[in-house]
């Protein structure tokens, strides 16, 4: 068999191996939609139809009318957006001070700031519960915020980007008389946009997708994420009606499914740049 | 360069203040609550020492929630990592179908565990659910999926397996863009068949990629949550409780602090332990070029 030859074909069985996983790994979105516009007895009926009969829009009108899914899209993207911010500017700050400045202490203030990103999660919760209940911060924007508003990783990830950044260009602004967070502003920010946008995709995809913590420190319909809301919306409908379920889930899972189909290229980008340096 | 230790310090402060106080400082306190038993109504605690974990380690059921959660880690890696391989080898060979096709894999990227759960839950009905009428169709008849002790597990598996290879293509396909196309071709000329250019050329330069997605994968699964509360809150019979939900319910429904703490401390050593197991095999596998 010739080189052309068995690359086409290659490329054949690469189709066919795709195809039906393809379907698969798409059914339960299309799945999610159909029975969204279920209504009464269809839900229920044996065998199911996959398609449902009409494109009533009748259980997207109940779910939006008996829940505040606004809200929990709204404390979402406050929360996640908080988080990612905040993170993103207290750890370009204290990878710039690690990666270009010279102080005593360095090493061993890095190695600590690793080092937390080897402690789960699930380990703190207990004690960060009886922090924030003393703060008097127990279902407030604070509890789902103030936590997460430095990392470990961020600073890891963009220690090692600044590194690479050459020295002559410092010494040249200083030179100058550019103050250090001029210089930092000016032109490590703007030169390491890669890096910070890659991780800022990282920490707003993890915080959206937080359900433990909030899922604790929230008691209140009005503080609910819509991860949370979700689940408890679900099992306040269920029984009367998995299509009003369906459709409150299409409500809430659509915004990032539409990010991600607009910004593809940028967020797959961001999340394999910031597997491959962590 | 001159030394400017006070800006540094202050640059340094936010960060130094959040990681201390809601990471550095809880990790060293769980232990320390493990020693100790609070009253569930009076609030106050009296010192305990190992008892909590004597306790986690002769009960049946702590042995039997880790092993629930060692399955549930061992079945949902595996089959995601080979998985999103080979449609990560497939979607890279073939340049025609890259658009709609690689969307299609990625996109549980943008639904979280918790959203992704729901799209599986109705999936799983066991009067009407899709599921158990394509094994209807088949002439089978399917479980109570989430229902049936013995089933339970396999369906919030499936549905994280669903989930993770979203995440899993994206590190692959970016490991595979890396691997020389010199080097394939040369590999064609050598009449290398398929599977020994994937043994011998691309397997080699990918196994970095490999070994990170493994050690994410283990991570994650070790400290699944959402998905189980949704789909089957623990049960049914206890059998999709792993380490993290019970720590859930022990600490924030029947308020048993300390116990609870002992079960962070634990879970702790398990994901070092993992981690660390891995980097040892790594050693020997992983060849970074």
């Amino acid at each position: 068999m010739n080189q052309s030859a068995q690359i086409k074909q290659t490329r054949r069985l690469a189709t066919a191996v795709l195809f039906i996983p393809a379907l698969v790994q798409f059914f339960p979105l299309f799945y999610l939609i159909c029975m969204s516009f279920k209504v009464g007895g269809e839900v229920m009926s044996y065998p199911p139809d996959l398609l449902p009969h009409s494109l009533n829009p009748i259980n997207y009108q109940t779910a939006w009318e008996s829940a505040p899914l606004w809200r929990f899209l709204l404390n979402s993207i406050v929360v996640a957006g908080f988080i990612t911010l905040l993170q993103v500017v207290t750890s370009i700050l204290a990878a710039y001070a690690l990666a270009r400045m010279e102080f005593r202490g360095k090493k061993i203030i890095f190695l600590l700031i690793v080092a937390t990103m080897m402690v789960p999660g699930e380990v703190t919760i207990i004690p960060n519960y009886f922090t924030l209940a003393r703060l008097d911060w127990i279902n407030t924007f604070y509890a789902l915020i103030v936590p997460f508003s430095a990392s470990g990783f961020g600073i890891f990830l963009l220690y090692q980007f600044f590194r690479t950044l050459p020295k002559e260009l410092e010494e040249a602004a200083l030179m100058d008389g550019a103050s250090r967070l001029r210089f930092l502003i000016q032109f490590v920010v703007p030169l390491s946009r890669p890096a910070i946008t890659a991780f800022a995709i990282y920490a707003f995809v993890g915080a959206w997708n937080q359900y433990l913590w909030p899922l604790i420190v929230t008691q209140s319909t009005d503080m609910q994420t819509a991860q949370i809301g979700i689940g408890m919306f679900r099992s306040q409908n269920e029984s009367t009606s998995w299509g009003v379920v369906m459709a409150a889930t299409t409500i809430l899972v659509a915004p990032t499914i539409l990010l991600f189909v607009f910004t593809q290229k940028q967020f797959v980008r961001g999340i394999a740049m910031s597997g491959m340096k962590g | 360069m001159k030394a400017h230790p006070v800006l540094a310090w202050i640059l340094l402060l936010p960060t130094l203040v959040i990681l201390g106080v809601f990471v550095a400082y809880p990790a060293v306190n769980s232990i320390y609550l493990s020693l100790y038993e609070m009253e569930p109504f009076s609030g106050r605690s009296f010192f305990v020492g190992i008892e909590n974990y004597r306790d986690l380690l002769t009960t049946a059921s702590y042995w039997h929630t880790l092993r629930i959660t060692l399955w549930f880690t061992l079945l949902t890696v595996i089959p995601s990592v080979v998985l999103s391989l080979i449609a990560a080898l497939a979607l890279d060979a073939n340049p025609y179908c890259r658009g709609v096709l690689r969307t299609v894999f990625l996109l549980p990227v943008a639904i979280s565990s918790a959203m992704a759960a729901m799209l599986w839950i109705f999936i799983y009905n066991p009067t009407a659910g899709y599921l158990n009428y394509i094994i209807d169709c088949f002439g089978g008849k399917g479980p109570n999926w989430l229902g049936d002790p013995h089933w339970a597990l396999i369906g919030v598996v499936i549905a994280t397996v669903w989930k993770e290879i979203g995440f899993n293509v994206i590190f692959f396909l970016a490991g595979l863009s890396s691997v020389p196309q010199e080097l394939r071709e040369a590999s064609l000329m050598d009449g290398a068949n398929r599977w020994q250019r994937f043994w011998h050329v691309v397997l080699p330069v990918l196994s970095p990629t490999v070994f990170f997605v493994m050690i994410v994968s283990v991570i994650n699964s070790l400290q699944s949550f959402g998905q189980i509360h949704i789909l089957t809150g623990g049960g049914p019979a206890g059998e999709t409780t792993t380490l993290v939900y019970k720590l859930y319910r022990d600490g924030f429904q029947y308020f048993r602090t300390g116990y609870a703490s002992a079960q962070a401390v634990g879970l702790f050593i398990l994901i070092l332990l993992a981690t660390g197991v891995q980097f040892r095999l790594a050693k020997r596998k992983v060849h970074y070029g």
